[in-house]
């Protein structure tokens, strides 16, 4: 019995140690509901990816700016920015404003943002399509834009759709259309 | 045989596994001037036999000597030995008996430890989920397919299957590749060299940002170098993190996730905090808020030890055994028996 003990006490992490160096690595297959891995790919937004549609062309980089693309409609071209900011980004109101401003509109107030703001369903979320200037206001000038924010508790992605007002309108739908086709960067449960 | 069992369990073999001991853990210590602490674990500790270069002037001479595994066998032989032929099996014993039992488990902890532990990091931003941490100080080649007969497939080749001038062969795919080249696992960025039947070479490194597709039988796999996953049945996200630092200083003063914890086997859907010293357990494995990065990532030591309660249990055994020995002492010199 004693002898019994004394041999496995001296026997067992030998065999253990031996057992564990040759239990050697091996190929691994590791099988997951579909959608669940995505393609990893040189972030441009934290949250978001998009395909880039045919025809559009990438402009030199901007600062601020995580893309710049010209969209060549009716012999003429849009401008689409993409940009990101962190948390909320100063909120829907301020920004509708400065973009007003961008265009030499007044600023407006809060009661006034649901004439401009609409909701688009992208990826199981909500995205805000902010049209400036508001559908039936008058203005002076001959610019336009609409603008789809997208949040999350990180961050706040903008597309903004710029140019001549009749170039914007008649681009509107494919515009939409192009957000909607938004992916989300990590949808929930997927993994890099 | 009696012979070597005397020997064994000899006192000496005692004193000198322990100066061994004492003098493996001084150049383990003197050795991470040069190398990390990992390394110095596999190179001194976590073997047999150790080289332990000796600098002196320009001067290198690399001296053998046991290793940690090679002294926690010695000691661990010279301790069973004296506990199974040196004592004797009575109640005045018992504490004694309790302390060898103790040590013995220890050891037995260490080297459990050692073998079967497994560490890895989770790094999370805000609004991540992951299925699976990664061994940051190793690296594996990853074979995805998207959407193939309602599912996604990742096949995994570890580091160690990658040979210059050797094959990988998997059939699931019906990929062949030829590996060209592959850097040594010292190098600070892995890179391999593979080829296709009847394709260009295809180089990957460990600083890639996206993916590499192949086509291969009309359908993309997509190809990366990353550090080795260990993926788990359930997933984590990263809900927010916080972190203060103590008024005008650049000490911090708390980090913290908050993370949403599913687990569809167990119909588990729940939110918990992880903080420093406030760690999360969940089957088997333990997250410890270990870092973050600027910017609101949060970095979680993912830790899977299956013997972490032998230290627990050894301890406790030590500890009831020189309890049990001081009052066996101590009733028996009140009675006058030594």
């Amino acid at each position: 019995m004693l002898r019994f003990f004394s041999l496995l006490l001296v026997i067992l992490p030998i065999a253990l140690i031996q057992w564990r160096s040759v239990d050697a690595p091996r190929i691994a297959i590791h099988h997951f509901p579909a959608g669940t891995l995505t393609k990893r790919e040189p972030p441009l937004s934290k949250d978001w990816t998009w395909d880039v549609p045919e025809g559009w062309s990438v402009e030199p980089p901007q600062s601020m700016r995580l893309a710049t693309y010209k969209i060549p409609v009716a012999e003429s071209y849009l401008e689409l920015a993409v940009s990101e900011l962190p948390g909320p980004a100063g909120g829907l109101l301020s920004n509708v404003n400065r973009w007003r401003g961008q265009l030499g509109l007044s600023t407006i107030s809060e009661d006034q943002l649901n004439r401009c703001v609409a909701d688009l369903p992208v990826s199981g979320q909500g995205a805000r399509i902010v049209t400036i200037p508001t559908p039936g206001e008058t203005v002076d000038g001959e610019d336009a834009m609409v603008v789809a924010l997208l949040e999350s508790p990180r961050m706040t992605t903008f597309f903004k759709l710029g140019g001549p007002a009749s170039l914007v309108a008649s681009y509107r739908e494919a515009f939409l259309g192009f957000i909607s086709s938004l992916h989300r960067r990590h949808p929930e449960g997927s993994i890099r | 045989m009696n012979v070597m069992i005397k020997a064994l369990s000899s006192h000496r073999l005692a004193v000198l596994t322990m100066l061994l001991a004492m003098h493996l853990v001084f150049v383990g210590t003197l050795a991470q001037r040069h190398l990390d602490i990992w390394q110095v674990q596999e190179r001194y500790f976590h073997t047999w036999f150790a080289w332990v270069d000796s600098d002196y002037e320009g001067w290198s001479l690399p001296v053998p000597m046991v290793g940690g595994y090679g002294i926690g066998f010695m000691l661990l032989a010279n301790l069973s030995a004296a506990y199974l032929t040196r004592l004797r099996w009575s109640r005045g014993k018992l504490g004694v008996h309790m302390i060898h039992l103790g040590v013995i488990a220890l050891l037995f902890g260490e080297l459990g430890s050692s073998l079967f532990s497994k560490e890895s990091q989770m790094r999370l931003e805000e609004g991540d989920t992951l299925n699976y941490s990664e061994d940051v100080r190793n690296w594996e080649l990853s074979f995805r397919v998207l959407a193939v007969d309602g599912e996604d497939i990742d096949v995994v080749v570890p580091r160690e299957l990658l040979k210059t001038g050797e094959a990988v062969s998997i059939q699931e795919l019906g990929l062949e590749a030829l590996v060209k080249d592959v850097s040594r696992p010292t190098q600070e960025v892995p890179r391999v060299e593979f080829a296709l039947p009847g394709q260009e070479s295809v180089v990957l490194t460990g600083l890639d940002t996206q993916d590499r597709e192949l086509k291969l039988g009309g359908r993309t796999v997509l190809a990366a170098l990353r550090h080795r996953r260990y993926y788990k049945p359930y997933a984590l996200t990263l809900e927010s993190f916080t972190h203060e630092r103590y008024s005008g200083t650049s000490i911090d003063r708390l980090f913290s996730s908050l993370v949403r914890l599913r687990d569809p086997d167990h119909g588990e859907d729940k939110t918990l905090t992880i903080s420093m010293n406030k760690p999360l357990r969940h089957k088997g494995e333990t997250f410890y808020q270990a870092s973050y990065e600027e910017g609101g990532a949060s970095i979680l030591q993912v830790v899977q030890n299956p013997v972490w309660w032998l230290p627990y249990l050894s301890c406790v055994l030590v500890a009831l055994g020189m309890s049990t020995h001081f009052i066996t002492k101590f009733s028996m010199s009140r009675k006058g028996r030594p």
